[in-house]
């Protein structure tokens, strides 16, 4: 029969006070025949107790040692050693908890009692089950990384890096120094915090052991103690380290001003900066959030806040080409773009839309108007020629960048003038002939040649091209076929298409247009047909439509003007006939629409036959869309797609026939202009790929897109301007001419509208600064990249936050400019903020007299969510008041507090110097408002001392705000596998002996991340878990748990259930022999295959069936 | 009914669960001393025959508590947990275990109150349940 000692700790009057631990000690001697020997002692963790086992197992050659006391986590490796020691196998031990879970929590020590007796007798019975287990060795990888580059993250770094170990320090911001490094002074020295702060900053910059990861955030954490696997995505800098010589030029030409995130909105700064001149890595990079709403939205992908930010500027130059370096047609866009950029635009959140299309008119009207021409540099020339057929705004746009990379173009054009739809299809009202003409010669002056009058498939082919040397062809022919009704009468003379006749009014060909005008259809060509038709001379125009006035495709502000100008609108009517008179039409019969759409919303109109109405007119226009000209698409011989539209790779425009590129309407059906420009700049990008290296690839790579949500940051950046409204002639003015309605944004209308952007990607990639830099270190293209990194040992050092003042709405931060929080009055103190040192009110600049700090601003507040005291505000307004004491002696402060807490080494004394030497008057009582009267802040609270309310007038109001958990700590908690409390801060291994570790082996913790402390506790916090790591390294190698997995092959049926339940791809299927194989290296011993396993073929050691199963019968025993 | 003390069987996972049980101890969050703790890696370790086992051995009720799901120490075995749990209702619904003896819950380290009042709770229902007499004892009961 095996032998067991069985202890019971009394642990003073832990246990003791609770449960009977004499009366289990005698009961189970007898109880149970294996039981050699049961004690019950005071301490067994004492050094008396721990002998007592030792001398125990040599005396009476125990098998086994229960030992009942507190929880495992706490002493289990204490007793695994004591068992040890004296030559037992340390898993020959069981542990049970009976504090913990027992005595502290029962109500009653006879239930607690029981309750104990049956957890041992659960932890004899199992411990009969245990064998002898040994766990291997792996050798420690003595590289260790710290995440946190603040001053705990920075101390463990030094000393780890000084005892001669690789560092990786990663850190989520731009420059390392933490909260510190926005400190003015610290306390109770008054020390400056720069000053001690910079050295360490600067060491930890060039140490050679250290590699400082910036802007970069640990994203998953695998493997185990001394072996982990870390990856880390490291954001772009978009400035190199190695390059950037911190000269400050790139700043002074950026056109964009933000709220400095360092200086707490206190200053502005530009998206290119550094936060401060000492900062490391000493050197410049850029906030960019990812890509703006108006750019996201373009289909061509035009920097619209590049372009907007340049204009607000001024540099009107520099944000044409901009424009120009995915669209063309500046001006011509700028007229009558849908304006997807203005839907997607966030000013619209707050006002309206920032002015995007008018501003992009301006920037092209003014290069006319001033006779420049701003055009991107043409790269070298190419002798490939590329044919283009088509001279719509697809094909011009093939034809321009082509001929910036480049290439010999030639564009084919049938009709006898250049533009397509540009120009025989739009109005000359909405875009004025010169305008697309003065574009169009732009694109001639880059190199391009333009034969107009030259039908293709007539007087060119794609084999009379070949044969001519051209090495690719862009087709882009458009659609130019107004589709026909197909109904009784409609071959009656007076009826025409929609878009030849506005062919022909832009071709000066004769047209005829009567008094009466009816034009069917409701889309914007329709809009176009019928204000044309005013414009030759009818009486009376009516456009009549399928469509009620909400249904109308056509744009609202289109249908306005229209309206304005006398164009009649009649909704729900669908054509039934065309009434001729001798060949001639009378009018047209149209019945009423009850519906355009099915339950499935496609267009299948529904009518009512018998209500009919009939309209008088003398000349009808049939403006129902635009149809393929099959024949022509046919003749190409290309593969077509339902529509007779030209099928093409959408990311590369490829057509069925090598070297056939196609794009624009062709290919789409009826599109949009700003569609057909982003097709020709695609095409014109895989021609070139296609030239170069005979194969193409896609380019549509993008960078993500900043959320479609306005921020409360971009919600401050918005001045307070109203959007420009456009110039336009009277509708009586305007309706008898051809004459442009829209008159066009002046200057400073221009620039204007550029300062209303609320800049979403902060940093809008204009390129001034990259033009600008002397050592070409600025590369906008950088993206995200992931590393990967092999760490023996992780100290997290994340830090905190400062609790949101806004949470306080009665205390009116961020109403009042003059209520601050400690953190902003830092830097009001700070020789390098925004004042430059001076303490002033951030309202008027005026020196305070006045100076109230409110304690516990989201500290020891449970209805704020936050109960804990944040430990270091009491010291910190102490300090603060001394500054502005030495500031402006005259000055007065006042301090509302709930209790001063100063524990600390010097502490005590720097508070009573503040109130005895510094006068400061410190009233107890909790502040219930802060107003404004008569121009001043009125600080009211109750002084629950004296019990009376108090009211104290003050020139600056300052927040002592808590510290709170990082925003962002369940990422980090889930990443590196940590808990947390119920705030959000990190959990240590033990509160009171194990402050610098976690439960995991390997992973230590420093600062304030762990819990609020000050700057001296969180540098012995750095360094104690840089003793942590180094002592791992120093072992060299690590004991593996032996708790893993097992496979009693015999048993394993080969159902392979286990294989898929492994999260770490530890068990594979060994084919030759059909059973399992389980790789105990990579086992981390969870058990969930053991669990699942049908047959119970698989054991984690330590955690056998037998072993549970026999627990569980100990402790219900009873 | 009267002077029925329950006995519940609670197995804890090592990295949530447990430490919610030790926390609630350290903040003497008062409990039934009815429950009693089996220490597991993970509530995917556990596996439905211990939980059969614990009823076949005397239990009147089990609860399985582990991390949060997306919270797993071992990634997802907290989900296997879980997945596992819905046959197993029906398997103790056949054995003639009533729903409420059998609780899988989530609670994080840092949830000690929760987990203090998940014990009370669930004594207090299985206090009224009464004691837990499977079926085939009722039968042979029944047939007596």
């Amino acid at each position: 029969m095996k032998k067991i000692g069985v202890y019971i700790c009394h642990c003073g009057t832990n246990i003791g006070g609770n449960v009977d631990c004499h009366k289990i000690s005698e009961q189970l001697s007898t109880e149970i025949g294996e039981v050699a020997v049961c004690r019950d002692y005071k301490y067994m963790c004492s050094e008396p107790g721990q002998k007592m086992i030792r001398d125990d197992i040599a005396e009476l050659g125990l098998d086994h040692v229960v030992e009942a006391s507190c929880s495992p986590k706490m002493h289990e490796p204490t007793f695994r050693n004591a068992v040890s020691a004296a030559g037992m196998n340390p898993y020959l031990f069981e542990m049970v908890n009976i504090r913990e879970h027992c005595s502290w929590v029962s109500d009653n020590p006879e239930g607690a009692t029981q309750k104990a007796k049956d957890l041992i007798k659960g932890g004899i019975a199992r411990v009969l089950h245990h064998e002898p287990l040994t766990g291997s060795t792996k050798s420690v990888n003595p590289v260790a990384m710290v995440v946190g580059g603040g001053i705990a993250g920075i101390t463990a770094a030094l000393k780890i890096a000084n005892a001669g170990y690789k560092v990786f320090m990663i850190e989520k911001e731009e420059i390392v120094g933490g909260k510190m490094a926005q400190f003015d002074k610290t306390f109770p020295t008054l020390d400056c915090s720069g000053c001690i702060l910079t050295p360490k900053t600067s060491e930890v910059g060039r140490h050679r052991n250290i590699e400082i990861l910036t802007k970069s955030e640990v994203t998953e954490v695998t493997g185990f103690v001394g072996n982990f696997k870390v990856r880390v995505l490291q954001k772009p800098r978009y400035v190199s380290v190695d390059k950037c010589t911190g000269c400050g030029d790139c700043q002074q030409v950026c056109p964009i001003n933000i709220p400095s995130p360092f200086e707490l909105g206190m200053t502005t700064r530009h998206p290119i900066s550094r936060p401060f001149p000492q900062a490391i890595p000493n050197t410049y990079s850029i906030i960019r959030t990812g890509m703006p709403p108006c750019q996201s939205a373009c289909p061509a992908g035009v920097n619209v806040q590049g372009y907007m930010a340049l204009t607000g500027v001024g540099k009107f130059e520099q944000a044409l080409s901009l424009v120009r370096e995915r669209m063309p047609f500046a001006s011509a866009c700028g007229r009558i773009c849908v304006r997807p950029c203005e839907d997607a635009c966030k000013r619209g959140q707050i006002d309206s839309p920032t002015a995007i299309c008018f501003t992009k008119r301006f920037l092209g009207d003014y290069e006319k108007d001033t006779g420049a021409e701003w055009n991107p540099p043409i790269k070298e020339r190419r002798e490939e020629k590329v044919a283009v057929i088509g001279s719509g705004p697809s094909g011009l746009s093939a034809a321009y960048y082509l001929a910036l990379e480049g290439y010999q173009v030639t564009v084919y054009e049938k009709l006898p003038v250049a533009g397509g739809m540009l120009t025989v299809g739009i109005p000359s009202y909405r875009l004025p002939r010169d305008v697309i003409n003065s574009e169009i010669e732009n694109i001639r002056s880059m190199g391009v040649t333009i034969k107009t009058g030259v039908t293709f498939g007539e007087n060119v082919t794609f084999e009379s091209l070949e044969e001519d040397g051209f090495g690719a062809v862009f087709l882009s022919t458009g659609l130019h076929i107004g589709r026909g009704l197909g109904l009784e009468g409609e071959d009656a003379q007076g009826v025409l298409g929609g878009v030849e006749f506005l062919r022909k009014v832009a071709l000066d060909e004769p047209v005829n247009v009567g008094e009466k005008v009816i034009v069917i259809g409701g889309g914007n060509v329709a809009v176009d047909v019928a204000r044309t038709a005013l414009r030759l001379g009818a009486a009376q125009v009516e456009l009549v439509c399928l469509e009620s006035r909400h249904e109308m495709p056509a744009w609202e502000r289109e249908l306005d003007e229209a309206l304005e100008e006398g164009v009649i609108i009649r909704n729900s009517l669908g054509p039934k006939r065309f009434v001729q008179d001798d060949g001639a039409i009378k009018s047209v019969e149209f019945r009423r629409c009850l519906a355009v759409f099915d339950e499935n919303g496609k267009f299948s109109p529904s009518y009512d036959e018998n209500d009919t109405t009939d309209i008088p007119c003398s000349t009808v226009f049939v403006a129902i869309g635009q149809a393929s000209d099959r024949n022509f698409i046919n003749s190409t011989g290309l593969t077509t797609k339902p529509g007779g539209i030209i099928s093409v790779n959408p990311d590369t425009m490829e057509t069925s026939r090598p070297g056939v590129f196609a794009g624009g309407d062709c290919t789409l059906g009826p599109a949009t202009f700003v569609e057909a420009v982003a097709h020709g700049r695609q095409a014109a990008l895989s021609i070139d790929s296609y030239l170069k290296y005979g194969g193409l690839r896609s380019v549509n790579s993008r960078e993500s897109a900043t959320p479609v949500e306005i921020s409360e940051a971009e919600r401050k950046r918005a001045k307070p301007v109203l959007r420009s409204v456009m110039p336009v002639l009277a509708p009586e003015q305007r309706k008898k001419t051809f004459d442009p309605i829209e008159c066009g944004f002046t200057e400073e209308m221009a620039r204007s509208e550029g300062q209303r952007c609320l800049a979403c990607g902060v940093c809008c990639q204009c390129g001034e600064c990259v033009r600008k830099c002397g050592p070409q270190a600025i590369d906008l293209n950088q993206s995200a990249v992931t590393r990967e990194l092999e760490v023996g040992a992780i100290v997290v050092a994340t830090g905190v936050d400062v609790f949101d003042a806004h949470q306080y709405p009665e205390y009116g931060h961020g109403k009042y400019p003059d209520v601050i929080t400690n953190l902003q009055f830092e830097r009001l103190c700070n020789a390098s903020g925004p004042t430059g040192g001076k303490v002033v009110r951030p309202s008027d600049g005026k020196v305070p007299n006045s100076v109230v700090f409110i304690q516990c601003v989201g500290s020891r507040d449970k209805s704020k969510g936050y109960e804990y005291c944040s430990k270091v505000c009491c010291m910190i307004s102490a300090k603060q008041l001394s500054i502005f004491k030495h500031h402006n002696p005259q000055g007065q402060a006042y301090v509302f507090y709930i209790d001063n807490r100063a524990g600390g080494k010097g502490y005590e004394e720097f508070l009573r110097r503040a109130i005895e030497e510094e006068k400061a008057q410190y009233i107890r009582g909790r502040v219930a408002k802060v107003f404004e009267e008569g121009g001043n802040l009125v600080v009211r609270a109750e002084n629950s001392l004296v019990g009376c309310p108090v009211e104290v007038q003050a020139d600056l109001v300052v927040l002592a705000t808590g510290l709170v958990p990082q925003k962002d700590y369940v990422n980090v908690a889930r990443a590196l596998n940590l808990s947390t409390d119920k705030y959000g801060f990190f959990m240590e291994l033990h509160p009171k002996l194990g402050p610098a570790e976690t439960s995991l082996a390997g992973i230590y913790l420093a600062g304030c991340a762990q819990g609020p402390k000050d700057i001296p506790e969180s540098v012995a916090q750095g360094g104690a878990a840089a003793a942590e790591a180094l002592a791992l390294f120093s072992m060299g190698q690590v004991e593996i748990d032996p708790t893993v997995a097992t496979l009693n092959e015999r048993l394993c049926t080969g159902c392979r259930t286990c294989v898929g339940m492994c999260a770490y791809n530890a068990i594979s299927f060994d084919e030759l022999r059909k059973v399992a194989t389980i790789n105990q290296a990579l086992c981390q011993g969870c058990g969930t295959c053991a669990a699942a396993c049908p047959v119970s073929a698989i054991q984690v050691q330590h955690y056998r069936q037998d072993q549970i199963f026999a627990q569980i019968e100990g402790i219900l025993a009873s | 009914m009267k002077g029925f003390e329950p006995k519940l069987i609670a197995f804890l996972c090592n990295w949530c669960s447990y430490v919610a049980a030790d926390a609630a101890g350290v903040a003497r969050f008062v409990q039934k001393p009815n429950v009693r703790v089996i220490r597991v890696f993970c509530s995917g370790m556990v596996d439905p025959s211990y939980v059969i086992k614990a009823f076949a051995s005397g239990a009147d009720g089990v609860l399985v508590a582990g991390c949060h799901p997306g919270d797993c120490h071992y990634l997802a075995g907290n989900i296997k947990a879980l997945r596992r749990s819905f046959l197993l209702r029906k398997l103790l619904a056949e054995l003639g275990v009533d729903q409420q003896r059998f609780r899988l819950e989530w609670i994080a380290a840092s949830e000690s109150p929760l987990y203090a009042k998940v014990v009370n709770e669930m004594v207090e229902e299985i206090r009224n349940l009464g004691p837990f007499i499977s079926k085939a004892k009722k039968l042979s009961k029944g047939g007596a």
